[in-house]
């Protein structure tokens, strides 16, 4: 029959079209996922568009090479089979060729091409990324990042591992507890036994910096660091006194009159004395 | 279409009023015939075959004879040979056809004859023609043979061999009827109604055009490969098969294959017409070896395992 080859074209290009929509969403929710994960740790934000990109790009790839006329008769099962011969026989002309083009002209009038389309599907991604878009405005606006988290969970495990080692330390290192204090302490921990003195004061030249000296892990904390000041220098001369330029006119009197000029100052000076 | 499937839902209407049960089988015969090719009806005695054979002659409007093969048949018993006949005060040799003249031959019990007349009358199958003597006569279209034979009492007989039985498209099995099929058998035969006399419903140009019709049906170029790797799998799978089929076999399961779907009102080759038409197919095209035998399994077997895979 003359144009079914058009009907098996449009039949392609309008499932391939619909195939798309899945792996476009699929492809949203990777770069949210990518965009949250390189947020959170601080590097390249911009590679989830391109990793984004890449698996969007493979999922097309892999819609485009599905056999599209059997995918439509896997959801309409009365055409299994015959669409396919069909479209092998597009380009023939023959009684029999001719009643199979009609029978499947007439079916496919009845494919809709929301069958294609899984609405659970279509739904379920979309809470996803909605779902994905709000946790990021929540990073965003608590300014949420890996140190902080990291920081904040340090925090929490100090907090607990001190909790317990009190409640060790009050039982087991009383001993400890009462000569800390003193030069030749001994070993042990406490959280009241810090041979350090104390944890918060340290004085390095005019600045009070906070230094903590954490008993778990030993580590120093400087909790401030601040900016270095901008500080303008003083003028060592007042604005009025000061050379622009200097000149000589020496070179300029004429050598005979030289000496007439040379006793004419030394005569000046001489008289203001 | 719908004409056509008229005149086949007339037929098997038909066949039904004489046949009870046994479709499978007048299916696979007209497929054979439609396909303008030979059948091979095997199956024990008394199951119909001879009656279905003679009641599709009568429906088609077509010439038929049949010949009871024994061993001491002889080719020109098939063919006809030169007598001599006075015409005019004048004696001369005339020709007498043979049996093989006709549309339809049934060979009875075609293991029963020697391989001299077997291969006197499957050269007939193959040319569609017959030569006596230095003549050569050109068979009637359409020409088939619908050769029965009996799966029991091998004895005194000549089994065919595999390279002749390839001739054939289809082997054919009949089976026993079932019980509700074999009561109204039963009470068709016994009672005091006789067997209808049928009237022809189909005539010799009608099946022609049905048999150029049942070529042209469509089938899917994924289907031909199926139908090409199935045969193929026949000669590599040799944990059960001896010797596989020929690429006749592919050119048959196709031709069966459209004229199944044409039977059943389709415009288009299924899968499920090549499931069913693998049978007949390659049945007596595959030979099973020494390990299958051992195993019990039949060439139904093998061919159930390997569409299966």
């Amino acid at each position: 029959m003359k144009g079914f080859e058009k009907v098996v074209d449009e039949i392609r290009k309008t499932v391939a079209q619909i195939l798309i929509i899945p792996s476009l969403l699929n492809g949203i929710i990777v770069f949210l996922i990518a965009y949250l994960i390189l947020s959170f740790f601080d590097f390249y934000q911009e590679y989830s568009l391109v990793i984004a990109a890449l698996y969007t790009a493979y999922l097309i790839w892999k819609e485009l090479g599905i056999n599209k006329l059997k995918l439509v008769e896997r959801y309409y099962p009365s055409l299994n089979e015959k669409l396919r011969t069909a479209a092998d026989y597009a380009d023939k002309e023959d009684v029999m060729v001719n009643a199979l083009h009609k029978e499947v002209i007439e079916e496919v009038k009845s494919v809709a091409t929301s069958a294609f389309i899984s609405r659970r599907n279509i739904t379920i991604k979309t809470m996803i990324i909605f779902g994905i878009c709000f946790v990021l405005l929540g990073i965003t606006y608590f300014h949420l990042d890996s140190q902080q988290f990291k920081s904040g969970l340090e925090d929490q495990i100090n907090k607990l591992a001190q909790k317990v080692l009190a409640r060790e330390g009050n039982s087991i290192f009383s001993a400890n507890k009462t000569n800390t204090s003193g030069a030749g302490g001994g070993s042990g921990v406490g959280i009241n036994t810090d041979i350090f003195g104390d944890k918060k004061l340290a004085i390095l030249g005019d600045e009070q910096l906070d230094v903590e000296i954490k008993p778990s892990t030993m580590e120093f904390k400087i909790g401030e660091v601040k900016e270095a000041e901008k500080k303008d220098f003083e003028q060592v001369f007042p604005g009025e006194i000061y050379i622009k330029a200097a000149t000589t006119n020496e070179d300029k009197i004429p050598k005979e009159k030289q000496e007439l000029v040379k006793n004419y100052f030394k005569k000046i000076a001489a008289e203001t004395r | 279409m719908k004409n056509y499937e008229k005149i086949f839902d007339g037929f098997f209407s038909n066949m039904n009023k004489v046949i009870i049960g046994q479709n499978e089988m007048i299916e696979e015969i007209l497929i054979a015939m439609l396909c303008n090719a030979n059948g091979l009806v095997e199956g024990y005695p008394g199951l119909a075959k001879t009656l279905t054979v003679k009641t599709i002659a009568e429906l088609m409007d077509m010439s038929f004879s049949r010949i009871q093969n024994t061993p001491d048949l002889m080719p020109s018993d098939i063919t006809g040979t030169y007598i001599i006949d006075e015409i005019d005060g004048r004696r001369q040799f005339k020709f007498q056809k043979g049996p093989i003249f006709a549309n339809i031959l049934l060979a009875d019990e075609i293991n029963r004859a020697t391989p001299k007349t077997q291969s006197a009358l499957l050269e007939a199958m193959q040319e569609k023609q017959v030569t006596v003597g230095n003549t050569t006569f050109k068979l009637d279209e359409p020409f088939f043979v619908l050769a029965t034979q009996n799966p029991i009492e091998q004895e005194g007989t000549f089994p065919l061999p595999e390279a002749q039985a390839d001739r054939f498209l289809l082997k054919i099995k009949v089976g026993y009827p079932a019980v509700e099929d074999e009561i109204k058998i039963v009470e068709r035969f016994t009672g005091e109604e006789s067997i209808p006399k049928l009237s022809p419903i189909i005539d010799k140009k009608v099946f022609i055009a049905l048999q150029n019709l049942s070529r042209r049906v469509p089938i899917a170029n994924e289907l031909k490969q199926k139908i090409v790797k199935l045969i193929d799998t026949t000669r590599h799978n040799k944990k059960l098969i001896e010797y596989g089929a020929s690429p006749r076999a592919s050119i048959g399961l196709i031709l069966a294959s459209k004229a199944r779907a044409f039977i059943k009102g389709r415009t288009h080759v299924s899968s499920e017409d090549i499931v069913k038409m693998a049978f007949p197919i390659l049945r007596h095209r595959i030979i099973l070896n020494f390990e299958a035998e051992k195993e019990g399994l039949s060439t139904d077997d093998v061919i159930t395992e390997l569409l299966t895979k």
